[in-house]
């Protein structure tokens, strides 16, 4: 599989832990450790997918969200959070999914590749338009 | 009798113009004929008056009919407690909620209607201790008039010492059936009254009918002659002689009791001696019951007496009953001194009675506040509980996603079926039982529930402000207010957003200790509505910015830190969000998010208000 991520966790344990896990399922990761980072690193090399923690310091993940979907707005996000209780309402805000951070991290590989294969960026079948 | 506040306070003893409480009584065809001061102010602002006004003319929502429906019907009733939303003084529509209450007074009902909110909290304290000082300014009334009642020219200094003897005893209890006890037993056992037995009746204010209570004195001579020779001889002062009552009486129930419980008659013209004496609040004597065109047969059986004296027990321009005093047992007559003693002591009596009554009202409304600042003391103890969980929930959620992560990565590279990939196993699936838990935990200490309506942000803003605006005042906190003219309507939880405003607000004046400037700006921004705090505060510095937003994280001595932690939970219950920036010793800006309603939650909030 192929493709770029953007991994937005502030954790670093847990950076180490989705960074193995998505690069062994194919992709390229880059990292970036808090909001105003990530703004940075869209801007310098724009991602296919940003997978976006919500607490980080220095601008949180909504507000990064919101920041990023006004300069990209076809960007593809996926929020991945400590905080179960606020799916619905961030959905609307235009990420592609809300995920509660789980141990069983094959939700997130699943997740991604999902929307890789959406967004025609990469994917198992490299490319497969919907 | 027209009602009125005066009447009101005539009738319960309690002024209901004065309380700082938004009160309102209602007449039942609910125009308001009374208010306190803090109705007034929350209605109509400081100039116009709500006298007079029908209630609906403060409706936002409901027809009257609809809101007084669902009041109580009967006093028994108690307190009913109902959700309304009314028009404030400022023009904006706030929910209520309405604690009602039937009263009735000069054969009249009414409604006392007492409209609550959060920030009534203070409020309500003040009340309390208010209520309770009054009460005891009664007492010393009381008191005072037991010393002033009486006229030294006329009467003897023994007469003015046992009038303040006996207002003593019935100021020591609030208990109906002693003071009762007390004014009988005064009557007759009292060496300065010339009588053997004394009856009390009260009128039933709901049945308009006199009744007889209770009958104090021997059943007979011979035990007339025993209680008198008992009382002379153990050389009791009135004291000792009430502290009998409990011993003489366990039961409560009185030997004479009985007797006086057989009169019953309805409160008209032309009945009996007794029901005149109420309707005239006069005391009237008669000196041959047989012959005496005003005594009923009945009351003749009744009593069983030819000469007696019947004088109103009258409080504030009131009777509330009678006392009725013969002496069945002396050998002398009654004279005009035993008539104008018993009707000063009357006196004194039915302001005891009021006052058993006036207490009974008070600790009423006292137990009715301190059930609704209960109310609020749980409300708030559930919301930081609940703010504590998510918190834990969360930092307990990190590691553990570690944890397991790690160890199904590892579980990958082992041989299957290996003992350590056994072991792997079970860290993966403790780890995910673990998750479980905390998930269920959270959904059972949350709920984040959400009143939604249709609402405008300016009217938020508005009363926000209104609520603090003493507050900002003394701390020298200018607003300005800096809103985009023709917002689009929200769907929110007014109550909530509200609460956010509040606490940035407060938040905001804290970091002023020398006064400054506040300055809300709200302007739509493509899909949200954005509304900024900004103050000229002393700012935070980054580590503080860092855990502002942490539960039970404050700088401050008071507070336990919670209200940006709430405030930032009831914005994400929005699907809004909330940021802050701080410069230090320039002061700290927060910007709230609040997404514009989708066509969904348009069609589900209840329409919007008239």
């Amino acid at each position: 599989m192929s493709g770029r991520i953007l991994l937005v966790e502030d954790n670093e344990l847990q950076r180490q832990l989705y960074r193995e896990e998505l690069e062994q399922e194919g992709y390229e990761v880059e990292i970036a450790l808090d909001g105003d980072n990530a703004l940075a690193k869209v801007e310098a090399r724009r991602p296919d997918l940003i997978v976006l923690d919500i607490e980080l310091p220095n601008r949180d993940g909504i507000e990064t969200m919101r920041k990023l979907l006004q300069d990209y707005p076809d960007m593809p996000i996926i929020l991945n959070s400590a905080y179960a209780h606020y799916k619905s309402n961030f959905i609307s805000w235009g990420a592609q999914a809300y995920l509660i951070k789980t141990s069983d991290t094959s939700q997130l590989i699943n997740e991604v590749n999902k929307v890789m294969k959406k967004t025609n960026k990469g994917g198992p079948s490299g490319g497969e338009a919907r | 009798m027209e009602l009125s506040p005066t009447s009101l306070a005539a009738a319960t003893g309690w002024s209901l113009q004065s309380s700082d409480l938004p009160l309102l009584l209602l007449s039942e065809r609910g125009e308001i004929v009374g208010f306190s001061q803090g109705a007034k102010q929350l209605l109509s602002g400081d100039e116009e008056t709500p006298q007079g006004k029908p209630i609906e003319h403060f409706f936002a929502s409901e027809r009257a009919e609809d809101l007084l429906s669902r009041l109580p019907t009967r006093p028994s009733d108690g307190a009913r407690s109902l959700d309304a939303r009314f028009r404030v003084g400022w023009g904006a529509v706030l929910p209520f909620r309405v604690v009602a209450r039937r009263l009735e007074a000069e054969g009249q009902g009414f409604f006392l209607l007492t409209l609550l909110d959060r920030s009534l909290e203070e409020q309500l304290r003040k009340e309390i201790a208010r209520l309770k000082g009054e009460l005891n300014l009664a007492y010393q009334r009381v008191d005072r008039m037991a010393l002033e009642g009486v006229s030294p020219d006329e009467d003897s200094p023994i007469e003015i010492s046992v009038l303040h003897q006996i207002s003593r005893a019935l100021l020591t209890t609030i208990e109906l059936n002693k003071i009762l006890y007390i004014i009988l037993t005064c009557v007759t056992a009292h060496p300065a009254f010339g009588f053997s037995r004394a009856f009390l009746l009260l009128v039933d204010e709901e049945t308009q009918m006199l009744e007889g209570k209770m009958g104090v004195g021997p059943r007979s001579a011979e035990e007339a002659h025993r209680i008198w020779q008992d009382l002379s001889q153990a050389n009791w002062g009135l004291e000792e002689f009430l502290a009998q009552y409990d011993r003489l009486y366990p039961d409560g129930e009185l030997p004479l009791d009985s007797i006086i419980r057989q009169y019953r008659r309805p409160l008209r013209p032309e009945q009996d001696v007794l029901v005149d004496a109420v309707l005239r609040q006069e005391a009237l004597q008669v000196e041959d019951a047989v012959s005496d065109p005003r005594v009923s047969p009945e009351t003749l059986a009744i009593l069983g007496c030819n000469q007696f004296v019947v004088v109103p027990l009258v409080a504030q321009n009131k009777a509330v009953g009678v006392v009725v005093a013969d002496n069945l047992y002396k050998d002398r007559g009654i004279t005009a001194r035993d008539l104008r003693l018993l009707n000063l002591f009357a006196n004194h009596g039915a302001m005891a009675l009021q006052n058993a009554a006036t207490y009974a009202q008070l600790r009423e409304n006292i137990n009715l506040l301190q059930e609704v600042q209960e109310q609020l003391i749980q409300a708030e103890r559930l919301s930081a509980i609940g703010e504590m969980t998510a918190k834990v929930a969360h930092e307990i959620r990190n590691p553990l996603v570690t944890i397991g992560g790690f160890a199904r990565s590892v579980l990958k590279s082992l041989p299957p079926e290996s003992t350590q990939a056994r072991k792997c196993e079970i860290i993966v699936e403790e780890t995910l039982r673990l998750e479980e838990i905390l998930g269920s935990l959270l959904d059972y200490s949350r709920q984040s529930e959400l009143k939604l309506e249709p609402c405008r942000l300016e009217e938020i803003i508005g009363r926000a402000c209104s609520l603090l605006r003493s507050e900002l005042q003394e701390n020298k906190v200018k607003v300005k207010r800096n809103i985009q003219p023709g917002l689009p309507s929200l769907v929110l939880d007014v109550h909530k957003i509200e609460q956010v405003l509040i606490n940035l607000i407060k938040n905001a004046m804290e970091s002023m200790q020398e006064g400054g400037v506040i300055t809300l700006t709200a302007q739509q921004q493509g899909r949200f509505i954005s509304l900024r705090v900004e103050d000229t505060g002393e700012g935070m510095s980054p580590d503080i910015l860092k855990n502002i937003f942490n539960p039970f994280f404050t700088t401050k001595s008071e507070g336990f830190g919670l209200g940006l932690a709430i405030s930032r939970t009831y914005v994400y219950d929005h699907g809004g969000n909330i940021s802050v920036h701080s410069e230090l010793g320039r002061g700290t800006t927060f910007d709230v998010l609040l997404p514009l309603p989708s066509q969904e939650d348009l069609r589900q909030a209840p329409s919007p208000e008239a």
